[in-house]
């Protein structure tokens, strides 16, 4: 299988190379100059501005110039039946002119300049000044343009005399621009969103599918996500990034992503640049991402850019927003399971905040049932401000601060456990000149889990405390550098110390402290990277980069060197044909045997005896956009190394030794095809996702050595997002999921061990045998009202709405007399209902 | 403007209520079926709506039985057989049944078993002594390996090959001494176990013989028992990590161990045990037992002991058990086991 894709690949990239060679001196439009006139002239020492009007009348052509480009100089010229292109080149011959064709055989004639000139800016929301990430800047005079990163910055360079730009973003009106380019140009550009009533406005989305070169990527407008149906009222970005192609849900009702056969652990999710490691509240049910307080969010699935690193198998980037620019503004919403506020707003000219706040009120109403004194809650909260220097300076320090925490207190025990990350991060965008822009990150990173036991029952005051939890500062410099519509360099380098502390148990009798374990590791990580995504030729873009990384634990230092590549070849009738490869390389592991991603899941470092996990990554696609629908179809096999699992039988509870003693390494290997079918914008709107994947693992203490199912193979995964708004206001959505059934391991036979009594099950294999499958619908309906300045909608949300009794694990059980196995489900119909208001 | 109309209607058995509730573009109404489009959809009837709908969806059941393609396990031979050059080669014969049944696990009669040796030349018919077990003449050498073959009409016939490890444990000294802070009699007794070099696996218990004169009844009681043992020695926590409290103590009246923290070495291990002393009408006698098992033997226990311990717990992954009956279940393993006797000062 392997060699077979590599051979998939290397003929595509063949494929590339030649035509590569046959297009890289054609014109820009070859259809075009082969249709085009043939004359017969003759021409002796005439001025070149009247044999340019002369050819014009005799092939009947336009040939539209600045009249005062033309040189002023005599020519002598002869050509008998030649293409009229071929003979407006050949006079051009000499001169600092170069020919353009439109596409209805218009020749236009350019001046080259000796200079070429820079036009930079910002790409902003008019309403509130959030940076618009991924917007499209075209020239259509050149065909070519540039897109902004994630501060809404572009950098676009020309020689020409003059440019004709369109800003699109997807649900915002474009804006049409025409300059004249005597210098550099600075712009911030403000786009208005789209409202339904403008639709004969243009309206145009982001770069198209088959314009990017990167492959396995998609990026999901916050406002859909939030006309999605809720679990409990509640807008899970994680839970819809589960609705795509290549994305498995795991346990029902969780956040957790296992991503084209792997594993959460190995997803790099960023949050506003800084990697969190603990992603939901409520035992994995509940993300800890507040909708509201989002800008943008981008899933990296294969083709990985050398930017990005330290995980295997996803790149999840999420954005806050910076804060309204204009005006104080805000959210807040109250839902079965909790209620948030958020509000931002300008602080002065060039100054912003935004704070974001949630908590549930689980235990308020619980406590109407038990008692007072037990109770579980979260809060989350996030607080960001910019501060804009000048126009080269900009400073962002974001924070979020959140918790979990299940507590139970009687007059002589207690017992608590809380999970919660802190993520701080204070980010510097600078620009050097309009072409170089970099952004320097500190951040800083805390996951914490800890159970504390309490007993002053007996005559002694016995005192557990259970510790698990990682804790990172980091430091990064990114370049983003543009010497011209054809390259977008991205190189940078930074450096992680990260300080682990897996599974420390603390007994404290009679005050006096003492561990029984204290397994604290200190590790540190660097990296560099470059990258160039560049247009090779008319058709072939490519995004080629390298990264460097290393890593020091125990006075061990590894390194890895990651090459990266993807490439984008427009096929006729643009469809593009997308490849790529990646190397990753993870130094920490996610250890896990709970299969639910329960905080006890402890995050270890790669050690001198746990090696650091790799993965390797093939991919190709084809992808299109047909009308308002982008559709792409990618094929992918991926390796992985040196993944880790608890042994059998070995648990996280077991102190006495050491997590590396419990664990053993192995491999995996995925594979599959994945289409996406999607529509961002209109009345309609939403996808069609379809996944047709592999999923193996290999240990050598596990399944006696055996690859085996991964416990999340999946063969058919079926996912329908759609929403619908027939006016404003309104909006109807719905999705249903479709799963093959998980793999579990059951036993076929029973026989008598050695012992009399001792009866043995037998099992064929790790994940022999598979579940029923999942399916749910689930449905909501939005309706705002606009109150002047306030926005008030409620949701009203059924999860599983024909009550599908999907399946969550199976047990072997007594029924009616006779031995069964017994499925248990979870969640049934689940109605719900929020109400918001936006101010 | 056109108004679309959803109208759901909600009625909850045994109570005498119905609603109807419209959605339409002006908005959210709740409304009885007398008095339709009235109501405003803000205060008690929303809240009546919503508490009625919960009520009305909160009857399911949340676990039912499943059909699941298992396929149909075909009843194999259960081969059960430790052997060790202090007796002849005896084998339980029983067969396995499909997970789903409940029958009991009959002895299975009528089977002709043959054991062989090395090259694979018979050694003779094991002969069936009734409960399912089958008993040859021969007592196996040390390092020798023995292999059977047993075959029942309407089975497989199944094969499987082992051997007594070639040499038996050697201690070479042993010290006891009592532990006087203790209620109960506890002694603790330490040994020095030389192992040889490769892989090694043990299993150690204490056998305690008694004689107790009844003076009332006039009669004298034998008896014989393996003694409870604990220990806190790093060598028994793999094995026995259901065993160990929160003090790092294991607790077993058997440690089953493998030399790879100690392989090659002399090592002190040490236990403790509730040695009694003689007394008048008392007397007793013990013995330290180190079984040198195979590994066959050692994979099985382990394995066996591990599926227990994750029982049902449908969160954890099952283990499966070491088999090494080819075409059918169970074990068939060698062992050597050497005695010492342990005086008490």
């Amino acid at each position: 299988m392997r060699k077979q894709l590599l051979l998939i690949v290397s003929f595509f990239f063949a494929c590339v190379m030649v035509c590569k060679s046959q297009t890289a001196k054609s014109p820009n439009n070859r259809s075009v100059v082969t249709e085009m006139p043939h004359v017969s002239v003759h021409f002796e020492n005439n001025p070149l501005s009247e044999v340019l009007q002369q050819i014009a009348q005799k092939a009947d052509i336009g040939i539209a110039y600045k009249t005062n480009i033309i040189p002023d100089k005599n020519v002598t010229y002869k050509a008998v039946d030649k293409n009229v292109y071929t003979v407006i080149v050949d006079l051009l011959e000499g001169t600092r002119l170069y020919v353009e064709l439109s596409k209805n055989g218009k020749v236009i004639l350019i001046k080259r300049r000796n200079q070429s000139y820079t036009v930079s800016g910002f790409v902003r929301d008019v309403s509130n000044g959030e940076a618009l990430i991924s917007a499209n800047i075209y020239n259509r005079l050149e065909q070519n343009g540039a897109v902004t990163n994630k501060y809404g910055f572009f950098s676009y360079t020309t020689n020409q005399d003059s440019v004709m730009l369109r800003i699109s973003f997807v649900g915002y009106q474009s804006e049409f621009l025409a300059l004249g380019i005597e210098e550099d140009v600075k712009l911030n550009i403000a786009l208005k969103p789209m409202v339904k009533e403008m639709g004969h406005l243009t309206v145009t989305a982001n770069k198209q599918i088959e314009e990017e070169t990167l492959m396995s990527s998609i990026t999901v407008p916050v406002e859909q996500i939030k006309k999605m149906p809720h679990i409990l009222g509640e807008v899970d970005v994680l839970k819809v990034l589960q609705l795509l192609p290549g994305v498995q849900g795991g346990v029902e009702g969780t956040s957790g992503l296992y991503i084209r056969g792997g594993e959460p652990g190995q997803n790099l999710i960023l949050l506003d640049g800084v990697p969190v490691y603990n992603v939901s509240h409520l035992m994995g049910f509940v993300s800890i991402f507040n909708a509201d307080a989002i800008n943008n969010i981008e899933l990296i699935k294969g083709g990985f850019p050398a930017r990005y690193g330290g995980r295997l198998s996803s790149v999840i980037d999420i954005r806050l927003k910076e804060g309204n620019k204009e005006e104080i503004s805000g959210a807040a919403s109250v839902g079965i399971l909790d209620a948030k506020l958020m509000i931002n707003g300008p602080i002065s000219d060039n100054m912003t905040f935004l704070i974001s706040g949630r908590r549930t009120y689980a235990d308020l109403l619980v406590r109407a049932f038990i008692p007072d004194d037990a109770g579980y809650y979260f809060y989350d909260l996030i607080g960001k401000t910019s501060y804009t220097l000048n126009d080269n300076d900009r400073f962002y320090v974001s924070g979020y601060f959140g918790n979990d925490r299940a507590y139970y207190f009687d007059p002589d025990r207690g017992f608590g456990m809380g999970w919660g990350n802190i993520l701080t991060s204070l980010r510097w965008n600078h620009i050097y000149n309009p072409k170089l822009f970099s952004n320097v990150t500190l951040t800083y990173s805390r996951y914490r889990f800890d159970v504390s036991v309490n007993d002053q029952s007996g005559d002694d005051t016995n005192k557990i405390k259970y510790l698990s939890g990682i804790q990172d500062f980091a430091a990064s410099i990114d370049f983003d550098y543009f010497p011209s519509p054809d390259h977008d360099i991205k190189f940078g380098g930074g450096f992680i110390r990260h300080r682990f502390t897996p599974g420390v148990f603390t007994d404290v009798p009679d005050e006096e402290d003492y561990d029984l374990i204290r397994e604290e590791t200190y590790s540190s990580e660097m990296f560099a990277y470059v990258e160039d995504d560049f247009q090779l030729t008319d058709r072939l873009k490519v995004n080629a980069g390298i990264r460097l990384s290393g890593y020091n634990v125990k006075g061990q230092f590894f390194h890895s060197v990651e090459p990266r590549l993807s490439f984008n070849y427009l096929l006729p009738g643009r469809i593009a044909l997308k490849g790529s490869y990646a190397r990753m390389t993870q130094y920490i592991h996610l250890l896990t045997n709970s299969g639910i991603g329960l905080p006890t899941d402890l995050w270890v470092p790669a050690t001198p005896k746990v090696k650091p996990q790799v993965s390797r990554q093939w991919a190709v696609g084809l992808a299109k956009t047909f009308g308002g629908f982008e559709v792409s179809l990618e094929g992918y096999y991926k390796t992985m190394d040196n993944i880790i699992a608890y042994k059998e039988g070995a648990s996280y509870l077991s102190v006495q030794d050491s997590w590396q003693d419990k664990v053993v390494s192995g491999e995996g290997e995925s594979y599959g095809a994945e289409l996406l079918v999607q529509k961002k914008i209109g009345k309609w709107s939403g996808w069609l996702g379809y996944t047709f994947a592999w999923s193996n693992r290999r240990f050598k203490l596990i399944n006696f050595g055996t690859p085996f199912p991964y416990r999340y193979d999946r063969r058919h995964d079926i996912n329908l997002a759609l929403s619908y708004t027939p006016r404003k206001g309104l909006t109807l959505s719905a999705n249903w999921v479709y799963a093959s059934g998980e793999a579990i391991t059951l036993p076929t036979a029973r026989y008598k061990g050695l012992n009399q009594y001792d009866e043995i099950k037998y099992y064929e294999g790790r994940n022999a045998y598979r579940m029923p499958a999942y399916h749910r619908l689930d449905l909501s309906i939005r309706w705002t009202e606009d109150n002047g300045g306030w926005n008030r909608t409620w949701a009203i949300s059924v999860y599983n709405a024909y009550n599908h009794k999907n399946p969550f694990f199976i047990a072997i059980q007594r029924r009616r007399n006779q031995r069964h196995f017994v499925q248990y489900s979870l969640f049934p119909i689940i109605p719900s209902i929020s109400y918001s208001i936006k101010f | 403007m056109k108004k679309i109309y959803f109208i759901i209607r909600i009625g909850v058995r045994g109570l005498n209520s119905r609603l109807h509730v419209i959605f339409n573009t002006e908005g959210l109404r709740a409304t009885t079926p007398e008095e339709p489009f009235r109501l405003p959809y803000r205060g008690l009837k929303l809240k009546t709506f919503l508490v009625l709908l919960i009520i009305s969806v909160s009857c399911f059941s949340c676990d039912q039985v499943v059909q699941i393609d298992v396929g149909h396990e075909n009843t194999r031979l259960v081969v059960n057989s430790l052997f060790n050059p202090d007796s002849v080669i005896t084998l339980t014969l029983s067969h396995s049944q499909f997970i789903l049944e409940e029958a009991l696990f009959e002895p299975v009669s009528g089977a002709r078993a043959i054991l062989l040796d090395e090259e694979g030349m018979k050694l003779g018919e094991m002969a069936y002594v009734g409960n399912g077990i089958y008993k040859s003449n021969i007592e196996p050498d040390p390092g020798k390996l023995y292999s059977i073959s047993v075959s029942k009409e309407g089975l497989k016939t199944v094969t499987a090959y082992n051997k007594v490890p070639a040499k038996k444990a050697n201690v070479v000294k042993i010290e006891t001494k009592p532990l006087r802070d203790e209620s109960y009699n506890n002694t603790t007794l330490s040994f020095w176990l030389n192992d040889p070099e490769g892989d090694d696996y043990y299993v150690l218990y204490l056998q305690e013989k008694g004689t107790v004169y009844l003076e009332q009844r006039d009669t004298t009681l034998v008896f014989s028992q393996h003694l409870l043992l604990t220990s806190n020695e790093a060598i028994f926590h793999e094995f026995n990590i259901d065993d160990i409290s929160d003090n790092e103590l294991a607790t077993s009246v058997s440690f089953t161990f493998k030399d790879d923290l100690f392989d090659g070495q002399i090592i002190k291990i040490t236990v403790q045990a509730g040695l009694r002393h003689n007394k008048k009408n008392e007397k007793y006698e013990h013995s330290l037992y180190l079984r040198k098992i195979s590994k066959a033997y050692y994979l099985y226990q382990k394995t066996v002991k591990m599926q227990e311990r994750n029982g049902e717990n449908p969160f954890s992954e099952p283990v499966p058990v070491y088999n090494n009956i080819q075409n059918g279940f169970g074990i068939f393993a060698g062992f050597n086991v050497a005695s010492y006797p342990v005086v008490i000062p």
